[in-house]
């Protein structure tokens, strides 16, 4: 079984989490009956009569098919590995630019509370360690003078949110007031009643959902009709010569960053295979009229060429 | 006669309204990837008008267009139109070209409005074109000056980079679409040319009216009725050409074959 370590994270740790990721796919792979690894020929018996169950409801992990009740715990590994040097990562494989993404979506979307109107109740799912959350309340206090508006920040990973947490203490939402961490699944969102929340954010975080559609769905639910879906992803890159070369860095140069850098090579493996598994720009346009919500026009905006793209849909 | 009310008929549809928007043709999934979305920037019977807005936009931006003389092309206004129109303060967010979105609509739905105007022009105008179109200019012109106070700042939005590819789009089809009204029906080379000049002379009009402090704007229809001449003119002087030119030409080569000839 995996374990997650609360003490600080040693090579060995991530020797142990690539045994437990490898250990756990390759199961799903043997189903056919050929020689299993080394000691696990147990566990491969028991993998093949889950795996007969379990065919008809696969999802992807990375390029990988796992069954769907292993995902949600598989990229909570993930992210476990990654939680402490995530914005380190992030801005080694971007060169930077999420920080211009996360700046530009924050200013589309011109979080505030507006003379007359009433404060904002704003939800960030898989934003644990809080960038828009707390680009959000800063833009509001600053731009439009609102020190009212909250952000609550969910994520399915307590370690991501407890970076979160820690970072919220040094700034000037540090009593709490305004910004609230809690664990919940995006595709369910138990603690979030309906029709209450003014917008919907998701950064760099929807690719990583087991169901995508039931989290469009659970979106809907919880926002108030005139809320806004916003969603912040990467995408596909719609000029051909450079989707090349993005793909050359991607699966070349990514992962041996990771490696050198957070001596994780298979965390962000599964990072650039699930950005290649996510659905185009105009697919998951669809997939969000699909839910419910009202799109303008395509429905998306390109950021770099198409390497991300900004999704908003109104529930109405 | 037949004709007229065929057109008139095909009119009816052209109106924006939400019970005829959006029957299109859809193409088979594999072949869609090849061909752009249904929009083009011309009249055409073969495909129903694509109306771009839901309901519920078009009662924003409405609602919007209401507080742009207050306001003007600006962020403010659009949030007000959202709270109109029984939405939050948040909704803005959806346009995915923030005020532009605002202008656009602005264009679309004063360009729409033409087409209810046919039966009038055509009976007070009779049959001249340029009479016919000078008037399709004026109440095209007429219908900018609640808003003429702030429409620089719509000239302003329409002139960045990013916009310049849709302004221009819609420059040409509200030419397209006046020319249709007349009921052109030229087949060479010429549609272009009439629709472009028509899209210069509307252009330069408009900005024109945005600095014209007359009575009425009377200038800016003066101005119209000058730039409207140097066109008219301006055809016919070059057609004129290309008829003498091309004469010159053969008569020419017919003079040097005859020569030649008689050895």
């Amino acid at each position: 079984m995996a374990f997650l370590p609360r003490q600080a994270l040693r090579p060995s740790h991530f020797l142990r989490l690539r045994q437990v990721v490898h250990r756990r796919v390759f199961n799903v792979r043997y189903l056919s009956g050929s020689a299993p690894l080394g000691n696990s020929n147990a566990e491969s018996k028991v993998g093949k009569e889950q795996g007969t169950q379990a065919t008809s409801k696969t999802t992807h992990f990375g390029f990988k098919d796992v069954p769907e009740y292993e995902k949600e715990e598989l990229v909570r590994e993930v992210f476990s590995s990654v939680a402490k040097s995530y914005d380190v990562m992030n801005d080694v494989m971007s060169f930077g630019v999420h920080r211009l993404w996360k700046d530009h979506f924050v200013a589309k979307l011109d979080p505030g509370r507006r003379p007359g109107g009433e404060p904002l109740s704003i939800l960030d799912v898989a934003g644990g360690t809080g960038d828009i959350a707390f680009r959000m309340l800063d833009w509001a206090s600053d731009i439009h003078n609102d020190h009212q508006s909250k952000v609550l920040v969910v994520d399915i990973n307590d370690d991501m949110l407890k970076e979160g947490h820690k970072r919220s203490l040094t700034t000037r939402y540090a009593d709490g007031s305004r910004i609230e961490f809690k664990v919940q699944n995006a595709e369910f969102l138990d603690a979030v009643p309906d029709n209450s929340q003014d917008l919907y954010t998701v950064a760099f975080g929807i690719r990583n959902f087991t169901n995508i559609p039931a989290a469009l769905r659970a979106a809907h639910r919880i926002l108030k009709p005139g809320g806004v879906f916003a969603c912040l992803e990467f995408s596909k890159v719609n000029v051909g010569i450079l989707d090349m070369i993005y793909q050359q860095y991607s699966f070349n140069i990514i992962p041996l960053m990771g490696q050198l850098v957070a001596a994780d090579r298979d965390s962000y493996q599964y990072l650039v295979e699930s950005i290649a598994r996510f659905p185009s720009q105009k697919e998951f346009a669809g997939m969000i009229k699909d839910a419910g919500f009202e799109i303008s026009g395509d429905g998306y905006e390109d950021l770099t060429f198409g390497v991300a793209a900004i999704h908003t849909g109104v529930k109405v | 006669m037949y004709l007229t009310s065929a057109t008139i008929f095909v009119h009816n549809f052209k109106m924006p309204s939400t019970e005829f928007s959006v029957i299109v043709r859809r193409m088979p999934a594999h072949l869609s990837k090849f061909c752009r979305l249904r929009r083009r920037s011309y009249h055409s019977y073969d495909h129903l008008p694509y109306n771009p807005y839901t309901p519920s936009q078009e009662k924003m931006l409405s609602s919007a267009l209401k507080h742009v003389p207050e306001y003007g092309f600006v962020k403010q206004s659009l949030v007000q139109g959202c709270r109109d129109a029984g939405y939050l303060d948040t909704t803005h967010a959806v346009f995915q070209d923030g005020v532009f979105d605002l202008v656009k609509f602005h264009l679309y739905t004063e360009r729409n409005k033409l087409a209810a105007l046919k039966p009038q022009i055509d009976e007070e105008e009779g049959k001249s074109i340029g009479k016919r179109i000078r008037r399709y200019c004026t109440e095209r012109l007429k219908a900018n000056e609640p808003i003429i106070s702030k429409w620089t700042e719509a000239i302003a939005i329409m002139g960045l980079p990013q916009n310049i590819p849709q302004s221009l789009e819609e420059l040409a089809k509200l030419s397209d679409e006046i020319w249709f009204l007349v009921d052109e029906k030229t087949s060479d080379f010429d549609w272009y040319t009439k629709r472009a000049s028509l899209a210069a002379v509307y252009s330069s009009t408009e900005l024109y009216m945005t600095q014209d402090n007359s009575p009425r704007f009377e200038k800016t229809y003066q101005f119209l009725d000058r730039r409207l001449a140097v066109v008219q003119n301006a055809g016919s002087s070059i057609s004129n050409m290309a008829s003498w030119a091309s004469f010159t030409c053969f008569a020419s080569i017919n003079l040097l074959q005859s020569q030649f000839s008689r050895g």
